[in-house]
């Protein structure tokens, strides 16, 4: 039988590596959407990046859920954790968005491919973010 | 001239027999936590600190210090 705190590890590990995942498929969907320009690879990416950035909200505190395997799973170290990886997210986001700009500028790329590009980058880099900071956390 | 916060986590945890998540279970954090305190990574709130500190019957100063290099 489990306690809390291990209950709570478990959870975290497996919380990690389903952003891996998650980041690996938001990102695989963008190239796909790159090579392949048909509406269920435009849906697929939405719905893979809409869910992405619902894994970086801090539901628990929103919601106020309460009882100890949610207070453990929201506790100091997460939260400086989400704060640290939607950082990285912001200057990944930054940093791609200024690079894409000549090329929008030149007409190369549409609104909508810079939109998809930006967004990626900063999804990718914020979950990978917290996934490493989980797991190194947890060693 | 630079400033560090170091702490006497591990010390005195081992003092008291208690492993990290025993540690953890009192606290009523995560074992994350206490683990990244301990290895100087995480900076606790002054309110973890003094949970800390409670948890391991030591006055909050015992437990951590101010290094200037």
């Amino acid at each position: 039988m489990q306690n809390t705190i291990d209950q709570a590890e478990a959870f975290s590990r497996k919380w990690a590596m389903m952003l891996f995942v998650l980041a690996g498929a938001v990102l695989a969907a963008e190239l796909a959407g790159v090579a392949l320009r048909t509406d269920f690879v435009d849906g697929f990416w939405l719905g893979v990046a809409l869910v992405c950035a619902c894994t970086l909200v801090p539901w628990r505190r929103l919601l106020r859920l309460k009882g100890p395997l949610h207070r453990l799973l929201d506790d100091e170290v997460v939260r400086d954790h989400r704060r640290t990886s939607c950082v990285a997210g912001f200057w990944c986001s930054l940093v791609v968005a200024l690079a894409l700009a000549p090329l929008a500028h030149d007409g190369g790329l549409s609104a909508y491919d810079i939109a998809r590009l930006v967004a990626t980058a900063a999804l990718f880099s914020a979950m990978v973010t917290f996934a490493t900071l989980e797991l190194r956390a947890a060693r | 001239m630079s400033e560090t916060l170091t702490n006497r986590l591990k010390e005195e945890r081992e003092r008291l027999g208690l492993t990290q998540a025993a540690l953890a279970e009192r606290v009523g954090v995560s074992r994350k936590t206490i683990n990244t305190v301990e290895n100087g990574v995480f900076v606790p709130s002054t309110l973890l600190a003094l949970k800390l500190a409670a948890a391991l019957e030591r006055p909050v100063e015992a437990l951590f210090a101010i290094e200037t290099n």
